[in-house]
This record gives structure tokens, C-alpha cells and sequence, in this order.
């Protein structure tokens, strides 16, 4: 009984976001299409005891590397803040992975914005400086750096969106709802909702900022870490165009000229 | 919420009594797409540092290193992202096929809430759910090896 529950138990745990934001959306219009439901195996367990020897996990091993092939590349890409001298290189976001299951698009998504692309690659490397563009400060938080988030360093996780900065949505899962899209850089950059309990929740409350699915002008779009972004209303605190987030002090940066 | 995720729920909220009565160390749940279950009990918890995560079953055969990054905080609770795991048993170390998980760290003296939830998650204690690319669903829960007893 005890096995039954937990395994009911750990559907629950990895597919617990999801519920939570199925149950934020609701009267949002014009979201993206509802996820598909999280596979998780809901069927009625056959409890077997354990057997000796560790964990029975062969089935799920990755296939052996082969021997030329470099290492894979697992830390957490640390995430500085625009004005810290990091390489550029290193962490200009890329375009993102395209979920292979994904909820299908949703045939009511206004045409993806286009973004313009001189402005975006000079500032979208962290580190690059804000120059002589605009900072909008978090109205709500004056903690200095991390300090939104105990004191602790964010850095962002792979196989997820936007590093998690948004929510626990994995790429490829099919598990965030979409919200929208944009260009740049002739690549198409998918937005997802962002999880209410995420740093990027956090975020949009500071700054009062209310998402909406990317794709009509005059939005207010930030782009996040990996690669991500997201698009909001504009508000007295944040005029309509591109920003750049600091996920350290959750500053966002303007990158209109 | 449906009434399937509430009795979801209610299921984890009896999953975790039972589980933090039975022993101060863990409990690993291993769910095959199958519908297997495999129960792993006394598993021994180590935080190593902030970014990962050890469980070693009770033999002492298997451990599971978890890395985990984007972790942040709601109100006192840790909320971390698992993204890669190797299994080192039988003296290799293998990669699992992670699609995605959530781990729960409470390294506080009080029980804490899980967000959109009723469970708690017991002081010095984690909650861990995985799901790999074949389906299995893997969890942990239980008090960190180390913490108070």
C-alpha cells in the first residue's frame, strides 16, 4: 500500500506545476494552447519489494558516450549580471531548443513581433553593459544582488526554459503552456506562461507587469536567461519595447536605442 | 484543481506521514512506465554543497547523484531543478535519460509547506520527483543525512 502511494505519489510531485498553472489560467484569452498532460503513469502499480543491489534503473541509462565524443557539457551556465565583465560568447542566449512534443500552437496567436536584430545582439550578451540604455529598477525590491533570492546565486538549469528562471518547464515536455512568440535573428523564440511560485513570477509582480502571449506590437517583451522571454503589458513602471533582465537585482535593462 | 490532483495530493499528504514516522533516513520510489513499483527503503540523503544531491541506497550498492540548478525560494522553501543524474553502481557510472523533476530542500527547524499543496515537508528534510525520458517516475523523500534527529 505503502509503494502505491508513493509512486501515485511521485506522478503527483513531477507533474505538480502543471496543475498549478492550469489553474491560474481560466480567463486569460488568447493563452497558448493547454499543455498536454504530463506523462505521468497514473495506472495502478504492481509493488514488488526491491531488489538487492542498488537502484534497479538500467532501462533508463543514457546510451554509453562514444569515445571521441566530448564531454557533455551538464554545469549550470552561470548567469552574471550585464554591468560584470563575463564573456559575451559564452552566454548570448541561443535560440531554443523547439519542444518536440509540444501543445500545438493555438490558431488565435496574433503573428509573431519582429524584433530588431542590431539592437538586440548588442546588448543581449550578459555583460555587454547597459551603455546609455535604460535601467528600470525593480520598483518593489532594493536588496542588491541575490538578495531576492536569499542571498543565494540563481545560475539556471539545462533542459529547462529560460533555465527555470520562468518556471519548471522542461523543453520538450510539453508541460508550459505557449504564449506567444517572437523573431530574432530568423530563429522564432517561443514564450511559455510563467509558473506563479518562479522567480519570474517575482518579477512581474515587482514591476506589476501582467503577461500576455507575445505577438502584437507595443508590448513589453524581456528577455531572460537562455534564450527566453516573455511579453507583458506595458504599465506606468515599464513603457512598451525590448528589455533585457538582470536576474541578479531583477533589474531590466532597455534595449531600445 | 481536479479531483484527480486532489487525490493526488491527498495521496502524497499520506505518503509523507507514513514515511517520516518509519526512519530518520529516506525512502526512494522507483515507478516504471510499466507499472512497476520499486520501493527503496532507509536510503541515506547527503546534500553535497548547494548543487547536488546524493541518495545511496540502503546496501550501500547504488547511489544516485542528482545536479540540480535555478534554485530559488518559496517563503522558506528551497525549490531546485534537477537536470542530470548518474547512477554509480556495480562500479560504473552511468548518465539517466532526466527529463525533468523538482526538488524540495527544507533545511529549516519547522515543517514547511509545499506551494499549491497541504503536504509539509518535515524539518532538514527533501522531497524529490523525477521523471525520466522511458516514463520512470523516481522519488525520494526523507531527512538529510546529517541534519537533527
Amino acid at each position: 500500500m505503502k509503494a502505491l502511494a508513493f509512486g501515485l505519489a511521485a506522478a503527483i510531485l513531477v507533474s505538480a506545476p502543471l496543475g498549478a498553472a492550469a489553474q491560474r489560467r481560466g480567463g486569460g484569452g488568447g493563452g497558448g494552447a493547454r499543455p498536454a498532460a504530463a506523462p505521468a503513469r497514473m495506472a495502478a502499480p504492481q509493488a514488488r519489494p526491491a531488489r538487492s543491489g542498488g537502484f534497479d534503473l538500467h532501462e533508463d541509462e543514457s546510451a554509453p558516450p562514444r569515445q571521441s565524443a566530448p564531454p557533455p557539457q551538464t554545469a549550470p551556465r552561470q548567469v552574471s549580471a550585464p554591468r560584470q565583465a563575463v564573456p559575451v560568447a559564452a552566454s548570448r542566449p541561443q535560440p531554443a531548443p523547439v519542444a518536440e512534443n509540444r501543445a500545438p500552437r493555438n490558431a488565435s496567436h496574433p503573428a509573431p513581433a519582429r524584433i530588431s536584430r542590431p539592437a538586440l545582439v548588442a546588448n543581449l550578451g550578459y555583460g555587454g553593459g547597459p551603455g546609455n540604455h535604460r535601467i528600470v529598477g525593480d520598483p518593489r525590491y532594493h536588496g542588491g544582488n541575490w538578495g531576492w533570492n536569499h542571498g543565494e546565486t540563481w545560475n539556471p538549469a539545462p533542459r529547462y526554459w529560460g533555465g527555470g528562471f520562468w518556471g519548471p518547464w522542461a523543453l520538450g515536455a510539453a508541460t508550459a503552456a505557449l504564449f506567444g512568440e517572437i523573431y530574432f535573428d530568423n530563429a522564432t523564440i517561443d514564450s511559455y506562461e510563467v509558473e506563479p511560485d518562479s522567480p519570474g513570477a517575482e518579477l512581474l509582480a515587482n514591476y506589476q507587469l501582467t503577461q500576455v502571449p507575445c505577438g502584437p506590437p507595443d508590448l513589453v517583451v524581456i528577455f531572460g536567461p537562455d534564450n527566453s522571454a516573455i511579453c507583458a503589458d506595458p504599465n506606468d513602471e515599464v513603457a512598451a519595447g525590448e528589455y533585457q533582465l538582470d536576474p541578479a537585482d531583477l533589474t531590466i535593462v532597455s534595449l531600445d536605442q | 484543481m481536479s479531483i484527480r490532483m486532489t487525490s493526488s495530493l491527498v495521496i502524497l499528504a499520506l505518503a509523507f506521514c507514513c514515511a517520516a514516522g518509519a526512519d530518520a533516513r529516506g525512502t526512494a520510489t522507483v515507478t516504471k512506465s510499466t507499472g512497476v513499483v520499486r520501493t527503496y527503503q532507509n536510503v541515506r540523503i547527503h546534500l553535497l554543497g548547494t548543487s547536488s544531491l546524493r541518495v545511496v541506497s540502503a546496501d550501500g550498492q547504488g547511489s544516485l547523484t542528482i545536479r540540480h540548478a535555478a534554485c530559488s525560494y518559496i517563503g522558506d522553501l528551497r525549490r531546485c531543478l534537477p537536470f542530470e543524474i548518474t547512477l554509480d553502481q556495480h562500479g560504473a557510472k552511468r548518465l539517466i535519460d532526466l527529463e525533468r523533476g523538482t526538488l524540495y530542500v527544507n533545511t529549516t527547524d519547522g515543517a514547511l509547506t509545499m506551494p499549491h499543496s497541504t503536504v509539509q515537508v518535515p524539518p532538514h528534510s527533501i522531497v524529490l520527483g523525477l521523471q525520466t525520458l522511458r516514463g520512470t517516475v523516481i522519488s525520494v523523500s526523507g531527512q538529510v543525512d546529517g541534519g537533527p534527529q
